[in-house]
């Protein structure tokens, strides 16, 4: 099937956050890219941001801008734009402006990442944005919180420069709202961003009075409500009133007008008001994605296909991020890496240079022989360069001292070629963005990778900066004296990917692994595939999911690389990416899976309640039951006459305090459905906050249209459910938050949206290694913003397992997850070994330090060996068990303690 | 293992401070297990002796050594060769550690480094807690496995006694009643009945109580 599919690079239209991963990880898997960027440098909307939750958010960006640029796999070209696009999919011919000049591409395809903008409020007159200096918009307000912002991280508002003491956020903003701003649809990230901003003026000033207006707190993400609940606790005001005015009073201060829970009239004033403005798609973008005959929808997005969140209605043309939907941050990289996956399924990498080939390891000479480079950016004052040059080319063992010109790589292996030096010492600001290239240079010149060290220009301060200047230059060459090269080795990846979960996530990452040419076992717990997604009618755009299932499974049935292993399970899991063993038990036979990558779609299960006569009455359903009951029986509901739909039931609690995301989505799109069987039904949704994020939000609105009638309770006054007998008629009474009394409702039947729980995942983590969060679910990557890879390298995740999703964004994930696997898989060889810890048996007490303290928890005691045993191809090289060993057992020739205890001496002058 | 804990670096001080030559020796037994006496803390309290005589303008030279165990004199012999050229000696050891050295070296002056704790486990990293009391005579399957002579601090056998409160012994809300444990444990097993047993008095002539010890097997003695 393979020999069939064309070969080709792919454009990639837009260089923020979407357009910067879909790049690398393309690369990653062999394609040559071209990156095209309207503006002057990479990076989107996230410069203006002042943290991301809940990171900074120049550390995460800036690296991968680096890395875009390093890559000679991805051509960046900035100042450039799109002309016009011919062709078909496999063959597109792109004309293209770069900097004034007009140019031609061939591309096999095409991905639109160019994101989003902020709403511009000037349009709106109730905010009175620009005309009331205090009143901004939130990107205005993380400028200013950012430390290397213009106000240097102070909180000054615009009218007098002082720090606001009372700060006000109002939400929905250019959002929810077809009266004034036509956007219909909710932003996604406005209400996590406010939090984020009041929790971060917090940080900043712990008394500042912080407020958030809000019409439902949309906390639906992974780790979100466990925010929203500190915020709360470190005093974030959450008020829940739609702002209709602002008055301008005294000193440039602003009044709040707002009515209360209670229905009183309160008066309030600010001397801050904070707009959170709303996501709208770039205009320019869509004027390209119109011209290349890419559909647009109604709310003036990129439209795309029914189960797939990244394809256009054009073939080999994808979108993905801020583009197709207000997505976050974490969503954008998901959506990244599934338009990757799809195009692996029909277009041959096709790269723009020739693989590097790297000569064999010399041998490392005894004397160090230290090339001292740095790098200053073209056209930034160079003084700090020249003398850090001056200072290194008078130390012992340095034989040259130079300043690299924009071209790193190719400088740098000049550089070492000339002075025949065996080591690097690298200055520049924030060197490690550039390790990347250090290594690749030392490997190009035959030289093991890890000898380098480097200097940190950044953290040098303007004042006497001469002393510690001097004094970190000569502890790093100091250090590099010491450097030994630290073993590597080749280990073979074996060519298959292991599935855990054959449900709807598991099999959508077996098929997109298998359709980029790569086997795939799927081990499946149960005796047939489809999950829990064998009983829900339609996503929430109403497309089949039955429909959708089948035809998947069908595939998965049809696919000659796919194997399936049905009633069967996990028992055992060992190795490092490329390399993993897998015991799988079906029936009495334990099955051996060597493979190279693993992803845990595992799923999860709706909570069984034990409340709300759940279990006691034959027409309580848990909305599982009642969602196949839709699809099986669904004259069942031709009688009724009302039906009741209750909210949160165990989530959002004390001890399951997460927001299970998809049930209101759920809860809003059955009772349509269900209105379409029976017009007459009078349906109440009893619920805290109603959290129909992006686009789902129409859903609410039709709803409403229909006439459904949404009840809002607090958790305090949970709505109660009587009934004399199984058999009688259900009572419920809730206390109505408009009346202000209890209201009581005769439904014929309950829907209860209960948690989503994965009940599975202590098992599943315990054998594979990876962590859960604090709910339970597989925890991600403590490098952040990783959405699916797990804490264990090599272990991806999908679906359900990793945080209660619908249909769509778990397709989505899976395909993510899909992507991440090729770029192990697509590798024939994985190095480990490098800046590893190592034991040495003969000194181990196996006293368990090591084992206690790794926090990616790799070592292990090896009975055979007698000793702790850390494998070279898990290990992150942090240094903490080195550092903790209480028998010195464990090393890292990188860091030796000769290193740490000498290089000071060299520093003081006392060696 | 026996869980042993440092002692204050002035303490170590005073006792060494007028040597000039000083050997520190750790034991790869037991208080490397926890992390008290290994190699890594050979080297921590020789760099704090180092820098403690440099603070007090003295010159001292601090040798390093960690031996296989401190409590078998195949082990002590390891510093047979060097440890004539130092005027003092500080064991990390249990206190079998300085007492085997002093017994071997008599011309050598031999100080204790930790102070011995009890025989224990650990909870957590970094947490100790007291197992066993060595009495000589075990009766922890009395007691559903726990064992109310080291962890009841009356070391009673009918408990528990009127100081239990809430889960805690009266002396210190920080310290489990064991003995509510116990009844715990064994309602759990279903087998609370068993404590209806009178426990006599316990003969402690084989505890610290019979005077020191020695233990002799007469098929391993040559």
């Amino acid at each position: 099937m393979a020999s069939k599919k064309a070969i080709g690079r792919v454009l990639v239209i837009g260089g923020g956050i979407s357009g910067i991963e879909v790049s690398l990880s393309l690369s990653r898997v062999g394609y040559g890219v071209y990156l095209v960027e309207r503006m002057s440098s990479l990076g989107g909307m996230i410069p203006n941001l002042q943290r991301l939750y809940p990171i900074c958010a120049c550390c995460k960006l800036n690296p991968k801008i680096a890395s875009c640029e390093q890559d000679p796999n991805i051509k960046v070209l900035t100042n450039s734009s799109v002309l016009a696009v011919s062709g078909t999919k496999g063959d597109f011919t792109v004309k293209l402006q770069i900097n004034g000049r007009k140019q031609e591409i061939k591309v096999g395809s095409i991905v639109l990442a160019s994101g989003v903008k902020a709403f511009d409020p000037s349009l709106y007159d109730t905010y009175s944005y620009g005309r009331y200096p205090n009143v901004i918009t939130s990107v205005e307000y993380e400028q200013m919180q950012k430390p290397l912002g213009p106000e240097g991280g102070q909180i000054k508002r615009p009218s007098d420069g002082k720090t606001p003491q009372k700060i006000a956020w109002l939400q929905c903003v250019g959002s929810r709202d077809i009266n004034t701003c036509d956007a219909p649809y909710c932003s996604t990230v406005c209400c996590m961003y406010a939090l984020k901003e009041a929790v971060n003026t917090k940080d900043f000033d712990q008394d500042i009075d912080t407020t958030i207006f809000y019409m439902d707190m949309r906390t639906h993400g992974k780790g979100f409500e466990r925010y929203m609940n500190d915020a709360n606790s470190r005093g974030v005001k959450l008020i829940r009133s739609r702002i209709h005015t602002i008055d301008l009073v005294d000193n440039e201060d602003l009044l709040i007008t707002y009515v209360d829970d209670k229905g009183a009239l309160q008066k309030e004033k600010f001397e801050l008001v904070v707009l959170s403005v709303g996501l709208r798609p770039s205009s320019e973008a869509v004027d390209l994605a119109r011209k290349m005959g890419v559909k647009i929808n109604t709310e003036g997005y990129i439209e795309t296909r029914a189960f797939s969140e990244v394809q256009t209605n054009k073939a080999g043309i994808f979108a993905c991020g801020g583009i197709t939907s207000p997505e976050d941050i974490k969503g954008s990289i998901t959506q990244a890496k599934a338009v990757v996956s799809e195009i692996l399924s029909f277009l041959k990498p096709s790269p723009l240079t020739k693989e590097y080939k790297y000569p064999p390891l010399k041998d490392l000479d005894p004397a160090s022989k230290i090339l001292f480079a740095y790098h200053i950016p073209e056209g930034t004052d160079a003084h700090l360069g020249k003398r850090a040059e001056k200072i290194a080319s008078n130390l012992n063992g340095v034989v040259k001292a130079v300043r690299l010109g924009e071209d790193l790589l190719g400088d740098l292996r000049k550089k070492l070629r000339e002075s025949k030096a065996n080591k690097i010492v690298f200055a520049s600001c924030s060197p490690d963005i550039h390790k990347a290239i250090l290594e690749k240079a030392l490997r190009l010149n035959g030289l093991n990778p890890y000898l380098y060290e480097t200097v940190d220009l950044r953290v040098v301060s303007e004042k006497d900066a001469g002393p510690q200047l001097e004094d970190r230059v000569r502890a790093a060459i100091a250090r590099a004296e010491f450097l030994v090269p630290p073993p590597l080795r080749e280990i073979e990846v074996f060519k298959q990917a292991l599935v855990v979960g054959g449900g709807l996530a598991g099999i959508q990452a077996a098929l997109s692994i298998a359709k980029s040419g790569y086997a795939v076992t799927i081990v499946e717990k149960t005796d047939k595939l489809g999950g829990h997604s064998r009983h829900v009618k339609s996503n929430w755009r109403g497309e089949d999911t039955q429909k959708h299932l089948d035809k998947l499974i069908d595939a998965v049935n049809k696919n000659k690389k796919i194997k399936v292993l049905l009633n069967a399970e996990v028992k055992r899991n060992v190795g490092s990416p490329g390399h993993f063993a897998t015991t799988v038990r079906q029936g009495d036979t334990d099955i051996e899976i060597l493979h190279g990558v693993t992803v845990l779609a595992t799923g999860a299960n709706p909570l069984q309640p034990r409340e709300y006569l759940y279990g006691q009455h034959r027409n309580v359903f848990i909305w599982s039951e009642l969602s196949q009951k839709l699809l099986e029986d669904p004259s069942f509901f031709k009688d009724s006459k009302a039906g009741v739909f209750i909210q949160c039931v165990g989530s959002r609690e004390p001890d399951r305090p997460y927001c299970s995301n998809f049930c209101c989505t759920f809860a809003i799109k059955t009772a349509i459905d269900l209105m379409e069987i029976n017009p007459q039904m009078q349906i109440y949704i009893l619920y805290r906050d109603i959290r129909t994020f992006g686009f789902r939000e129409s859903l609410y609105r039709q709803a409403r249209e229909k006439g459904v009638i949404f009840v809002r309770y607090e958790p305090s006054a949970k709505p109660l459910v009587t009934a004399d007998n199984p058999l009688s008629k259900l009572q419920v009474t809730v206390r109505d938050h408009v009346l202000n009394q209890p209201i009581t409702i005769e439904p014929d039947f309950i829907s209860l949206q209960t948690a989503i729980v994965p009940e599975a995942n202590p098992q599943i983590a315990e054998i594979f290694g990876v962590d859960l969060d604090e709910d339970g679910f597989f925890a991600e990557s403590p490098e952040k913003l990783k959405p699916v890879e797990s804490t264990r390298p090599g272990v991806f995740l999908a679906g359900l397992g990793h945080y209660p999703k619908d249909t769509e964004d778990s397709l989505t994930q899976a395909k993510a997850a899909a992507a991440k696997a090729v770029e192990i898989l697509s590798q024939d060889t994985v190095e480990i070994g490098g800046q590893v810890a190592e034991v040495h048996p003969e000194k181990c007490a196996v006293c368990c330090t090591c084992v206690r303290t790794c926090p990616f928890h790799v070592p292990y005691i090896d009975h055979d060996k007698g000793a702790a045993y850390i494998d070279p191809g898990l290990c992150e090289g942090c240094g903490l068990c080195v550092a903790e060993c209480p028998g010195k057992a464990i090393t890292m020739v990188t860091c030796s303690d000769e290193m740490l205890n000498d290089a000071p001496a060299f520093l003081l002058g006392i060696s | 293992m026996i869980v042993a804990e440092q002692k204050p670096i002035k303490e170590v001080w005073e006792m060494v401070k007028d040597y000039e030559k000083v050997l520190v020796i750790g034991c790869k037994g037991c208080v490397t297990v926890c992390n008290v006496g290994g190699a890594k803390e050979v080297g921590v309290l020789a760099s704090l002796l180092r820098i403690a005589a440099n603070k007090n303008g003295k010159t001292m030279e601090v040798g390093e050594a960690t031996l296989e165990r401190q409590c078998d004199p195949e082990y002590i012999e390891e510093v047979r060769d060097i440890i004539g050229e130092y005027d003092a000696v500080v064991s990390i050891a249990c206190g079998v550690g300085p007492q085997f050295l002093s017994e071997r070296y008599p011309q050598s002056r031999i100080f204790p480094g930790l102070n011995t704790k009890f025989m224990g486990g650990a909870i957590e990293h970094g947490v100790w807690s007291e197992r066993c009391a060595g009495c000589g005579t075990c009766v922890v399957h009395y007691f559903g496995g726990l064992c109310p002579i080291a962890r009841c601090s009356k070391s009673l056998l009918n408990g528990p006694c009127g100081g239990s409160s809430g889960g805690k012994c009266e002396i210190s809300k920080e310290v489990d009643c064991i003995w509510d444990l116990i009844v715990r444990k064994l309602m759990e097993q279903g087998r609370l009945d068993e404590l209806r047993q009178f426990r006599p008095p316990k003969d402690w002539t084989t505890a610290r109580d019979g005077g020191p010890r020695t233990m002799i097997r007469e098929e391993l003695v040559k």
